[in-house]
């Protein structure tokens, strides 16, 4: 395992041109860094919630929420499932309102 | 001899910029009161230098992850460009403190506490959110210190108020006569980007505030362990360990004046608002130019 891999992997996809390859060629850019297969999978998927197993940091999860257009929704919800965190009706209540409230706003 | 003249706790959410409409009007008007309460006590205060005790947010500090970074600029821009529009703030450049900065940092090492230091550093809402609110003219000069809260390894709570300690030491050896203020911003429960995402703990954040403004600094370091900051979600609320620097700087057992608490959900924090009476913060003991 490779946390570090994986936090590198992940901040750098805040470079335009590392997003890119990214979406283009996933695994050239994932060759880059010293990832397990596993965790390279995860990556390649978007897999927050695997990923929040092994304690990366969660702005590098932030990226991954990023690049693949998650909903906050669906986000929070997959960290609580990997968690072995029940899902909460009020949480998700709220994520939904100010979602909503931010769209409106713009 | 420098003279601590204001000791702050404020918290930093970028919804009261960006979307301010998000919270109810009643807690936001309480807000909004918080702020103008502190701006004028610093006004009041009339400090020559503002010294911010704030958490990076991985925009500084990945890979390399200081626990402690002094600016040591002569000015920054706040916000940095990339986050000004994400904060609905325009980018204005803010005057540094690089003669108490260098100042501090022999300090620190004196006291076995070396600190890293830049004259380079990006900010997003940890400095830009209160600085906006207190010193909206732009007329004071804000040292930054920037802290590790989100990233692994970060200092406990007694190493923060070590960090205040610090800083109070370098303020009373400090023979250029200037006024300082100390500003720890962050927190309290949050967990930006983490499964508690809006989530507020209240118990934490009102056990928290309740320990500091009964001055009982031992319980506060017995309860507010590494492990419990963590507990309501270390997306944000290791960021409370900022509190900890203030408290560091005006002294263990010091009660805190709390000026306003509010959980604001949809703004995803628990927002806390705190001050440390000082005998030295009113403009009185200002010598005549």
């Amino acid at each position: 395992m490779s946390r570090f891999g994986v936090e590198k992997a992940c901040f750098d996809l805040r470079e335009p041109s590392n997003e890119a390859l990214f979406r283009d060629r996933r695994d050239e850019f994932l060759a880059r860094y010293p990832l397990s297969t596993d965790e390279r999978s995860a990556i390649a998927r978007g897999d927050v919630g695997a990923l929040l197993t092994r304690d990366v940091c969660y702005g590098a999860l932030g990226e991954l929420m990023r690049v693949f257009r998650y909903d906050v929704e669906t986000y929070v919800t997959r960290l609580r499932a990997s968690a072995g965190l029940p899902a909460s009706q009020p949480q998700l209540d709220v994520l939904r309102a100010r979602s909503a409230g931010r769209k409106r706003a713009g | 001899m420098s003279t601590l003249v204001a000791a702050m706790a404020v918290a930093h959410v970028p919804s009261h910029t960006a979307y301010p409409e998000l919270a109810p009007a009643d807690q936001l008007k309480r807000i909004t009161a918080a702020w103008s309460s502190l701006r004028a006590k610093l006004a009041a205060a009339q400090p020559d230098i503002v010294v911010a005790i704030s958490n990076d947010h991985f925009q500084n500090f990945f890979p390399v992850q200081p626990a402690f970074c002094v600016g040591t600029g002569e000015a920054y821009d706040m916000p940095g460009k990339a986050y000004a529009q994400r904060l609905k703030l325009e980018t204005r450049s803010v005057a540094g403190g690089p003669a108490f900065a260098e100042h501090l940092l022999k300090v620190a090492d004196g006291c076995r506490m070396p600190l890293a230091f830049s004259d380079d550093l990006t900010f997003n809402d940890e400095f830009s959110i209160p600085q906006r609110f207190l010193d909206p003219d732009n007329r004071m000069a804000w040292l930054p210190i920037l802290t590790n809260c989100l990233n692994r390894n970060r200092p406990s709570p007694r190493t923060f108020f070590a960090l205040g300690e610090v800083l109070a030491k370098a303020t009373a050896r400090d023979d250029a006569g200037r006024r300082v203020a100390v500003i720890a911003t962050g927190g309290l429960s949050h967990d930006p980007l983490g499964p508690n995402w809006c989530l507020v703990d209240e118990a934490f954040d009102r056990r928290f505030l309740a320990l500091l403004e009964s001055g009982d600094t031992d319980a506060l370091f017995a309860e507010f362990t590494p492990e419990r900051i963590l507990e309501p979600g270390k997306g944000g609320t290791p960021e409370t360990l900022n509190w900890f620097a203030a408290l560091g700087a005006v002294g263990a057992g010091a009660r805190a004046e709390i000026l306003c608490y509010e959980p604001v959900p949809a703004w995803a924090t628990g927002v806390a608002y705190a001050s440390w009476p000082l005998a030295g913060a009113t403009s009185s003991q200002r010598p005549a130019a």
